[in-house]
């Protein structure tokens, strides 16, 4: 090979590797795009039009095929060489590049977010929905009635008798007139609408509209005009009303005492069933569970065992009273079936041990972030009544 | 309802302990509320004598005594204080280890000035019996040393509080607790006695019923006795005792008479003194208009012409089953005294005393219906306690009206129990429970007694049976749905509603309820109707029903910020409520469920990133169209639309606010609350609501198997517009405006930006335009549909923007 090319080559060679470390260099002591610059430079100067080693390639072209061949070869491969690490040391400028980016983009991950923001849902709407789920399970359709009843809904049809005493412990909130039916005389005592004193109404207007067999549960907002401790003039009730033509005394036992183990989540609480008296169910009775009271907290029992055993009301039930029956168009002798009635209040008390009554409606941020449930985790018999971020 | 064991046992003989009958009452239906045995309270404690009395050698004014309160035991070393402690004295002795009643301090084992003290003599206050702490109390000689004081002291009688249902009337008295006890095999019934009276002259007063017909059944019968030359002091001491243990304060022979009647036979009586009576008659009559009486309680009560009242020859002298009048009342100086046994109504006895509001045990027992039958026996038994108690001579039995026939017949067929009590009961079991508690067998049917007004039907009879016999022999019998499908328990509105509630907690609102009720004093900020007015509200605060709910969420929100300033600058509430609110019709007053929500300000608290923001009425409108999304709504077609100032509703701020209406149905409204209304209830921030009205949006439909899904092959061109627009054109009139003209070519547009240059404004908008069937959109029909869209806004006044 000639003597003059190979000396070219060799100085092309040193000068580019010598160009090339400086790149890499400035990389480290100035800046990467610095370096960048550099390197477009050493491209354009080692691979450009106007480079020696293109020169060398345009002398080479008035040799002779087989020297100008085998001088290409050498040329080529060189510039191969060359393109080859000049590659390497752009990556690694690339490379040095996004790290000073990245360097200058740090922050202090440590700083606060901003937060997503959920909102709580009210113990009352839980616990409602818990008592839907237990029913649900057992065949029962949830039903509805309106707030504001008349006395035929409230009290006539459910066999409270005009001026029953009973009716003394329904007070009673009234409203306006209701219209009167065309040619009554303006001396009979007008009829007021009212707000229902319970949700039993919606018993009434469940047999009304349907046959039997009934199994409804009816969750809604009731008035009485009682306000103090342990009582508010709004609350809660879930009705129930079964009827059929064989569901008995014994029926009204299991389904109930079913229900409190389920929502209790307590497989043994001890309950009895206990005489009383509701106009519209014949028998009567109230159940009671077993609990232990210490300190002002309740604590529901697991067995008869325990020394300081007391008892709590917690729902009323008993037999739809035949009267109740015939008001609703309903043939005594054929159907029968039983009705119950509960607080919500009291249950969400009792579950979530809510001390007072009157703060359910106090709209106090604090208390419902406190008492509050997740929005995420509706319940269900299956996944579970009882919420697990409680 | 309050009664004794000693008190009991006058009517039942039994064995049972206090626990056992407390257990019995509450499995039977006569709710045991509270018992208390005075025994508890003074356990431990003894009558002791004082043996020997000698001076403290250390102390002047302590002694030194010596107590035995057990013959066989060594006396016991006592240090006491007392003045009047001496040799010989009979006491009350409080050993180691025993309570004092008084302060509940357990007593230990003392040394007094150097003196060993085991024990302590009591005074009346220690004992919890009176205020004397003078001097300790000595008991009376007949005392037996050794026995307890609650024995010597004849304290044993322990109480029974019972929460009688209202159908019970009977159980009023000791002695239908009596029966009932009876009845599940508590003792047995003792017999009521018929007194032989001795009837010695003709009584100068009689009764007169005067009453028109219709309302003759007000008082059907009446008797009374007339009694003289009686001396009214004091009822014999058991008897007062067992008054003042159920809580009645002792008055005077005849009144006590009138109570101890009232408690233990579930009969109210009332006495006159006779010579304050005027004339030869008492009539049972109607008040006339206005009349008045100065009742026993010293109040005058001005009756009406519904009340039945009991007159002399001049003025009223008793308000029929409730009181009687002060002249004619008996005091320690009546001599001559008139009884009184009435049946009065229940119905018109309940009315009247509502009325009146006046509660008495004798309007409580009338109301709830008396032993019809026994009016004239239990007369007997009064006019025998009279005599007993307060000497003197009784007239004949005066009577007016006629016993009415109370009982009823009421067939039992033989599977009846069985049928709706689900358990088998033995026929001689039934049988012997039903006779127990007065029921009279007649072949298949029974005959209620006259003290059972309540039973009226099989199912009654039923229950006495079942609970007699107790409602823990029910066997449980399974109870299951009927169906292997569990059907959805909730309706399609009530699973909306959860839906709406789980969506309005998760963009950030906390739920909360509060009352159907409003203040109405808020009425120059909602109009609210008149027709709402509850007529008997519990407060000023409570008067009306809501007609929308956002009065109440602004006043919680209001109540929150107020009770903590500071913590409410940094986290503003942000509530929302699902619940009814109601509209008066002509006809009736209708509800609907809304959801309602409220944002205050600052909506985001002040971050490093970026100020503090306050909230605007497009935070509303982000909660309003989630609740939309919530229930089925595909709310990206709808745009909310601007009012007229005048048509925006009370307490919004009539320029911040907007509406949604499907069709033509308005479903939501949102916007910022009225400035007036914020100030009102001193809220700072800019206050921002939403309502929605579920009720009005379309029923969801169950979701069903979608069509298979394809990859849309052509894509979508977008292309940006910006035009200078009339002040009275809305966004919602260009989007409405451009979506009409293009039909389905378009398929989304997007405001993003919006300018003010003095007195126009310029809105900024994108547009989707969709490809026609299996092809990409071309230039030119992409330069047609936009020219379309600029000359449907040129229509409207819009000018295109340039540059």
């Amino acid at each position: 090979m000639d003597a003059n090319l190979a000396a070219e080559l060799e100085r092309i060679e040193r000068a580019f590797s010598e160009e090339l470390v400086q790149s890499i260099r400035d990389c480290e002591t100035e800046n990467a795009s610095f370096a960048n610059l550099a390197l477009e430079r050493i491209r354009t100067k080692f691979f450009g039009k106007k480079s020696a080693l293109q020169k060398t390639l345009h002398n080479i072209g008035t040799l002779a095929p087989l020297a100008r061949s085998e001088q290409g070869a050498v040329i080529n491969h060189l510039k191969q060489k060359m393109l080859l690490d000049f590659e390497k040391s752009r990556a690694k400028v690339e490379k040095y590049a996004m790290k000073q980016k990245m360097l200058a983009e740090k922050i202090d991950t440590s700083m606060p977010e901003r937060p997503h923001k959920i909102g709580v849902l009210h113990p009352i709407g839980q616990v409602i929905e818990e008592v839907i789920a237990i029913f649900g399970d057992m065949g029962f359709a949830c039903a509805e009635g309106p707030d504001v009843e008349d006395d035929f809904h409230n009290f006539v049809a459910l066999n409270f008798p005009p001026n029953h005493p009973a009716r003394q412990m329904h007070d009673t909130f009234y409203l306006k007139a209701k219209k009167p039916p065309d040619g009554t005389s303006a001396e009979q005592v007008q009829e007021h609408w009212l707000l229902r004193t319970h949700t039993s109404p919606v018993q009434v207007r469940t047999m009304l509209d349907g046959k039997p067999p009934i199994r409804v549960i009816a969750p809604g907002r009731c008035y009485r005009s009682d306000s103090d401790q342990t009582h508010t003039p709004m609350f809660h009730q879930v009705e129930g009303l079964v009827v059929d033509e064989k569901t008995h005394f014994g029926h009204l036992k299991t389904c109930l005492s079913d229900f409190v183990r389920a929502f209790f989540e307590n497989e043994s609480v001890p309950v009895r069933f206990r005489p009383s008296y509701f106009p519209f169910t014949e028998p009567s009775a109230e159940m009671d569970i077993a609990c232990k009271r210490e300190d002002g907290k309740i604590e529901i029992l697991k067995s008869l065992d325990e020394p300081n055993l007391a008892w709590m009301e917690i729902l009323g039930c008993g037999m739809v009273h035949p009267n109740v029956l015939r008001a609703c168009k309903l043939d005594p002798d054929k159907y029968q079936g039983f009705a119950f009635g509960m607080g919500v209040e009291r249950l969400a008390m009792l579950k979530y041990s809510i001390a007072d009554l009157r703060t359910m409606f106090d709209s106090n941020s604090a208390w419902l972030q406190h008492y509050g449930f997740s929005p995420l985790d509706a319940p269900s018999l299956v996944r579970g009544l009882r919420p697990q971020n409680l | 309802m309050r009664f004794t064991r000693s008190w009991l046992s006058e009517h039942l003989d039994f064995s049972a302990s206090d626990k056992e009958l407390c257990e019995r009452l509450t499995a039977i239906g006569l709710e045991v509320e509270e018992y208390q045995n005075p025994a508890d309270r003074f356990a431990g404690l003894r009558v002791a004598r004082v043996i020997e009395c000698k001076a403290h050698p250390r102390a002047e004014r302590l002694s030194l005594c010596r107590v035995r309160f057990d013959e066989k035991a060594e006396p016991l070393q006592v240090v006491c204080g007392a003045h009047n402690v001496r040799e010989n004295f009979l006491g009350v002795f409080a050993p180691v280890g025993s309570v004092i009643p008084e302060t509940g301090i357990r007593l230990k084992a003392a040394k007094i000035q150097g003196a060993d003290s085991q024990g302590m003599l009591l005074s009346e206050y220690e004992l919890g019996i009176s205020d004397d702490h003078e001097g300790i109390l000595e008991l009376e000689d007949t005392c037996r040393l050794g026995d307890s004081f609650a024995q010597a002291a004849n304290l044993q009688d322990s109480v029974f509080t019972i929460a009688i249902t209202p159908n019970r009337a009977d159980c009023l008295g000791v002695r239908g607790i009596a029966r009932d006890l009876a009845a599940s095999e508590i003792g047995k019934l003792k017999p009521l006695s018929k007194p032989n009276l001795k009837e010695s002259f003709v009584s100068p007063i009689a009764w007169r019923i005067d009453l028109p017909n219709e309302q003759k059944h007000h008082c059907p019968f009446v008797c009374g006795r007339y009694f003289r030359n009686l001396k009214n002091k004091q009822a014999p001491q058991h008897v007062r005792a067992r008054l003042k243990a159920i809580g009645i304060k002792s008055i005077s022979a005849l009144v006590d008479m009138t109570n101890y009647m009232t408690m233990d036979l579930a009969r109210p009586l009332h006495v006159f003194d006779a010579k304050k009576l005027q004339g030869s008659e008492l009539t049972i009559r109607k008040a006339c208009k206005d009349e008045s009486l100065l009742a026993l309680d010293n109040k005058t009560y001005r009756l009406t012409k519904d009340a039945t009242v009991i007159a002399d020859k001049h003025e009223l002298v008793g308000i029929a089953g409730i009181i009687g009048g002060l002249e004619s009342g008996c005091g320690s100086d009546t001599n001559d005294m008139f009884l009184e046994c009435a049946l009065f109504d229940a119905r018109t006895t309940a009315t009247v005393g509502r009325a009146l509001n006046l509660n008495s045990d004798a309007r409580f027992r009338f109301e709830r219906g008396l032993d019809s039958a026994a009016a004239q026996n239990y007369c007997d038994i009064a006019s025998a306690l009279v005599l007993e108690w307060c000497g003197g001579e009784a007239s004949e039995i005066i009577i007016a009206g006629a016993m009415p026939k109370a009982s009823r017949q009421i067939a039992l067929p033989s599977a009846k129990i069985k049928k709706l009590g689900g358990i088998d009961i033995e026929q001689k079991r039934v049988e012997q429970i039903l006779d127990a508690l007065g029921f009279v067998k007649d072949n298949a049917t029974f005959h209620t007694p006259s003290w059972r007004e309540d039973v009226t039907s099989a199912e009654c009879l039923v229950e006495e049976v079942l609970r007699v016999h107790g409602y823990d022999a029910v066997p449980y019998a399974p109870f299951r749905r009927e169906t292997t499908l569990a059907r959805r328990a909730i309706s399609t509105k009530q699973k909306r509603d959860a839906l709406v509630r789980r969506r309005l907690a998760i963009v950030g609102l906390d739920e909360v309820i509060t009352w159907s009720f409003l203040d109405s004093r808020i009425q120059k900020f909602f109009n609210i109707e008149e027709e709402l007015r509850i007529l008997n509200p519990i407060s000023a605060y409570l008067d009306s029903l809501r007609p929308s709910l956002v009065p109440n969420l602004i006043a919680s929100a209001a109540q929150n910020i107020s009770q903590d300033k500071l913590q409410a600058a940094r986290h503003s509430p942000a509530l929302f409520e699902v619940g009814p609110q109601f509209i008066a019709t002509e006809q009736k007053i209708q509800q609907e469920q809304v959801a309602v929500g409220i944002r205050t300000s600052p909506i985001e608290a002040r971050h490093w990133q970026n100020p503090a923001r306050e909230a605007t009425p497009f935070d509303a409108k982000a909660d309003l169209r989630a609740v939309f999304d919530a229930c089925g709504l595909d709310s990206s077609r709808l745009e909310s639309e601007v009012v007229q100032d005048e048509d925006a509703p009370e307490g919004y701020h009539p320029l911040r606010y907007g509406i949604f209406r499907l069709g033509k149905v308005l479903i939501g409204q949102f916007g910022e609350l009225h400035p007036d209304l914020c100030q009102h209830f001193d809220l700072r921030g800019r206050v921002v609501a939403f309502e929605a009205f579920l009720d009005r949006l379309p029923a969801p439909k169950q979701r069903i198997a979608p069509k298979p899904w394809r990859r849309q092959k052509q894509q979508s061109l977008y292309r940006d517009f910006a035009f200078w627009i009339p002040d009275t054109i809305s966004a919602a009139d260009i989007k409405t405006s451009v979506l009409r003209r293009t039909r389905n070519r378009i398929a989304k547009l997007n405001f993003f930006d919006e300018y003010h240059s003095k007195d126009e404004r310029s809105l900024a908008f994108e547009v989707e335009m969709l490809p026609p069937n299996e092809r990409a959109l071309n230039e030119e029909e992409a330069q047609a549909l936009s020219q379309e869209i600029v000359s449907s806004l040129q229509a409207l006044g819009c000018r295109m923007r340039e540059g």
